[in-house]
């Protein structure tokens, strides 16, 4: 029987494994949402500048007809504008990494090698886990840094912890509901391309924003719990941890179920 | 117990197409087992329910008393595979390539020098640069760099030079002398009978015979075609096997005295004769 020591070396390389094989793409992603967070942050002082500018009468009327343009810091105006960057762009990127690495192997051919040794199929899926629950952390915590960077450039004296950390959170419990939720699809399917992994956030997210517009109709206010996203627009700088949980604790559920059922069906299946 | 159990395995794909029925076959340590088949056959099929990559929906398939797919992961311990397909990460070196795999089989790095050496393989070169021949040489270090009790090569050959190919042999031998037990999947008949102990062969997914290679050697079988104008109702010789006749065609197998044959063959109006040793090639071919 392979050691523990033995088995503890063979799960870091194939951990190691899916980080250098994406690497490349892992680095285009990052750079490509960073930019765009900075951009967006880069452009608060014209938009406060623009947002002085507007009569109050007609600021009025567009506040009543519900649009939110208010922002009085950085902080605000990030919360209000950068999320949809921050959670969209990083759940098409990490969902995209989670078929990447179920798929991928079989694709390639190259799974003949990788489950003819000596790990058996779950401990290989659940090393393939840890690496997108890695990344998923990776990229929220990399994304935090790089928006207090962009915004003690900016304007640090409008930097508030408590709502980006919030908003981080919420964007990491999104993005980890996700991820999981898109693995154990791929566990059930096999040679799949990205379509699911980009379709599948899409739905939510467009799902999160009808839900938004319709939040006046009391029938239609159940759709904000068919989504993930909605907790992140729940939120408000004043008291940012004081949002709906109901869809995430959907989710954990759904998503929970999904796994359990994928990694049984990954173990029996042929390759 | 023997290193390699199959028994009785059947697998049927989309509930419609036979992928293997009826295979059974054991493997001893220290014995070259050689797999034969045209494409289809279900070679593959055994090979890689052998691996763990594919689920039998009936009987009993081990390695080393263990179940191929249940205890897949105790069963494949010592085991070393080459695909018929392969295909590496791309961006590795041949040497980190051998060290993941030797990683995934709890092994240490010992022997990636010494084959590297012997097969020719540099080490430095990316696999995505490797040519079809270069990757079957870093599928067959992979699989011997670990040191397995059992070895499983689907087309191992395929795509090696000649000199690679006789190193190649000459390890397979080495390795039987340690007590490896080996099954050899392959299209080549001439290599199966030079290096396996047996040989199984496989058709439609059923394995129709198993016979020893010592059996070719030791029986001296000739094979006997000859065409003539004498009319002749029958021949009664003791030896004669398989017989087909086709007019004033007669084609056999003879394992009889052979004065006997030459005095009969004599006495007839003989248009043409000939007669060779029956070998693997012959009793493959009587099957299809």
């Amino acid at each position: 029987m392979m050691n523990k020591v033995m088995k503890r070396r063979a799960i870091n390389s194939l951990y190691a494994l899916e980080f250098n094989l994406q690497k490349k793409s892992i680095i285009w992603w990052f750079i490509v949402i960073g930019a765009l967070l900075i951009i967006e942050i880069a452009l608060y002082p014209l938009m406060n500048m623009m947002i002085g500018a507007i009569p109050d009468d007609v600021y009025n009327d567009m506040t009543d007809a519900g649009l939110n343009f208010s922002f009085d810091s950085v902080t605000d105006y990030f919360i209000l504008q950068g999320v949809e960057v921050l959670a969209l762009g990083g759940a098409l990127f990490l969902c995209c990494f989670v078929a990447s690495c179920l798929t991928r192997d079989f694709r390639n051919k190259q799974s003949e090698f990788l489950y003819s040794n000596s790990l058996s199929r779950t401990d290989i899926i659940m090393t393939k886990y840890a690496n997108v629950v890695t990344m998923t952390a990776i990229y929220n915590v990399v994304m935090l840094i790089v928006e207090l960077i962009a915004m003690c450039i900016v304007d640090y004296k409008g930097i508030v912890v408590s709502p980006l950390l919030a908003m981080t959170l919420y964007c990491l419990i999104l993005h980890l509901l996700l991820v999981t939720l898109i693995f154990a699809i791929y566990l059930f399917k096999n040679k799949s391309g990205l379509g699911i992994a980009i379709a599948v956030p899409l739905l939510l997210y467009f799902l999160s924003i009808i839900a938004l517009s319709v939040s006046q109709n009391e029938v239609a206010k159940f759709l904000q719990y068919l989504t993930p996203f909605t907790p992140l627009y729940d939120m408000s700088i004043d008291k940012p941890f004081n949002v709906n949980f109901i869809p995430y604790i959907i989710y954990v559920v759904i998503a929970g179920v999904l796994i359990a059922l994928g990694i049984n069906r990954f173990r029996k299946k042929d390759f | 117990m023997f290193a390699i159990e199959v028994a009785d395995i059947k697998k049927i794909y989309d509930k419609s197409i036979v992928g293997v029925e009826k295979v059974s076959f054991n493997i001893n340590y220290g014995e070259i087992f050689g797999f034969i088949g045209p494409n289809g056959a279900g070679k593959s099929t055994t090979i890689r329910a052998l691996m763990g990559l594919v689920k039998v929906d009936s009987g009993l398939i081990n390695i080393e008393g263990f179940d191929c797919f249940k205890d897949g992961d105790k069963a494949r311990e010592n085991v070393g595979y080459v695909p018929s397909e392969l295909s590496f990460y791309n961006s590795m070196t041949v040497r980190k390539y051998i060290e993941f795999i030797l990683k995934q089989k709890g092994r240490n790095f010992e022997r990636i020098d010494e084959l590297c050496t012997y097969f020719e393989l540099n080490q430095n070169r990316k696999t995505g640069e490797l040519s079809l021949g270069n990757k079957k040489k870093l599928a067959i270090v992979c699989a011997l760099a670990c040191s397995p009790k059992v070895l499983i090569m689907d087309e191992a050959t395929t795509g090696l030079d000649p000199i690679i190919q006789q190193k190649f042999f000459s390890m397979l031998e080495q390795e039987k002398k340690k007590g490896t037990a080996i099954l050899l999947s392959s299209h080549n008949l001439n290599e199966i009978q030079r290096c396996c102990d047996r040989v199984g062969i496989i058709k439609n997914g059923v394995l129709v015979a198993i016979k020893e290679i010592g059996e070719f050697k030791s029986k001296l079988l000739k094979h006997i075609v000859f065409e003539t104008r004498s009319n002749l109702l029958a021949i009664h010789l003791d030896g004669i096997e398989d017989l087909k006749v086709d007019g004033c065609r007669y084609e056999f197998n003879f394992n009889g005295n052979m004065s006997y044959l030459i005095n009969l063959l004599s006495s007839l109006d003989l248009v043409n004769l000939s007669i060779t040793d029956v070998d693997l090639n012959d009793e493959f071919l009587r099957w299809y």
